[in-house]
């Protein structure tokens, strides 16, 4: 039989509790007890809760359903990558794309290539990109945290990309064809799908070999001190939310109790993807129908 | 890790996709709709252009690795599709 624990808040807590009064604070999700004398709290466990990454086998992806409703802001995408540079020639991290109509933006890796990012994003006109940029190291087999910025609030998109939490970028420029970009077009498109992770939505495939974890969109300029604080000393922050940010879509993968194996049940190491849920509150919750395809959680987590 | 049949015909295809559905039960009720996708080697430089592409699971949930003959499997090719379609503007 459940138990309704009652609820208060954190600034109407009972002025003379008990010893052994719990409480749920509804403000702050924590769960409270007094020993007599103070009131202690409950945090889950964040590095526990953290114990699987996804992994893509170079024939998996990632259909999510979150496609941003309005374009031309500034846009940040946070993630964990972990390869070894193996698999197909182009690899998609993550695609916004219908038949060639750039959205808010896409990254395709070339991990062969001493320059293997290729960032493109839609404009008023066209698209916009940059297929050489190096970023240093990263196809080692180890866990890389990356941060894409892109910042609208100057003449031209000015990108940014963090490595590993260091605060100062491993690119910064702004996206002109004096910097190497295709034409100086700002950022300007709405999404043109629903996001897929791991390879191309459409048409010619590029799929991802290697594993995944913490994905977050978010429709913001990440700040440097955001940055950090993701990373977290390489720990990894398990919950971006606790952080104060709100990403449009968030990806925590291997999510107790949300997330689920393709039989249904709770997501566990070893399993192909039923639902990977979007842990931002929006909902937008991704899936991949064909069996074949589905990415697999690993006990493996970025942290 | 995935292996591959290469078949010359969509037919062969589609008989191979048709049996693995009919193994996992697929549809489902917990969304798994079809076993695989069809996809063609589109490089038409490649000795293998055209032939039709068949993923065989060898991990997870719906493996299928011992419903095939080994001697017909060849590993992922990376040339199968070697023309990136994001265009230079």
């Amino acid at each position: 039989m459940p138990t309704t624990i009652p609820t208060t808040t954190s600034s109407t807590r009972p002025g003379s509790p008990s010893a052994g009064d719990a409480y749920f604070e509804t403000d702050t999700k924590n769960y409270i007890i007094y020993d007599g004398a103070n009131w202690r709290g409950y945090e889950w466990d964040v590095t526990t809760a953290n114990t699987l990454s996804l992994e893509f086998d170079g024939n998996d992806r990632l259909n999510t359903t979150y496609s941003s409703a309005t374009g031309g802001d500034d846009f940040s995408v946070s993630f964990w990558m972990k390869s070894d540079g193996t698999g197909g020639t182009y690899q998609d991290i993550f695609r916004d794309d219908s038949s060639g109509n750039y959205g808010r933006l896409s990254l395709l890796t070339t991990p062969g290539s001493s320059t293997p990012f290729y960032l493109i994003y839609g404009t008023a006109t066209g698209y916009n990109l940059d297929s050489t940029i190096d970023i240093g190291t990263i196809y080692d087999n180890a866990w890389h945290h990356i941060v894409i910025v892109l910042d609208n609030s100057g003449t031209y998109t000015n990108v940014k990309i963090y490595k590993d939490g260091n605060t100062t970028p491993e690119y910064s420029a702004d996206a002109r064809t004096t910097n190497g970009w295709a034409n100086d077009g700002k950022q300007s498109a709405n999404s043109q799908t629903n996001y897929v992770i791991g390879s191309t939505p459409t048409g010619t495939e590029y799929p991802y070999k290697g594993k995944l974890d913490q994905i977050a969109f978010f429709g913001s300029a990440l700040t440097t001190t955001n940055v950090s604080n993701i990373y977290n000393s390489g720990n990894g922050a398990a919950d971006i939310i606790n952080l104060g940010l709100s990403p449009e879509a968030y990806y925590r993968i291997g999510n107790y109790l949300e997330d689920t194996n393709s039989d249904g049940s709770f997501a566990s190491a070893g399993q192909d993807i039923g639902t990977v849920a979007d842990y931002s509150g929006n909902n937008y919750d991704a899936t991949q129908a064909t069996t074949s395809k589905k990415p697999n959680y690993v006990a493996d987590p970025a942290s | 890790m995935k292996k591959y049949i290469l078949y010359s015909t969509q037919e062969e295809w589609n008989a191979s996709n048709d049996a693995m559905n009919a193994l996992f039960g697929l549809p489902d009720s917990h969304g798994n709709e079809r076993y695989a996708e069809i996809q063609q080697v589109s490089n038409s430089g490649h000795s293998d252009f055209g032939k039709y592409i068949f993923p065989i699971t060898t991990t997870g949930n719906f493996v299928t690795l011992n419903e095939f003959n080994v001697s017909d499997m060849v590993e992922f090719d990376p040339e199968w599709t070697s023309d990136v379609d994001y265009n230079a503007a």
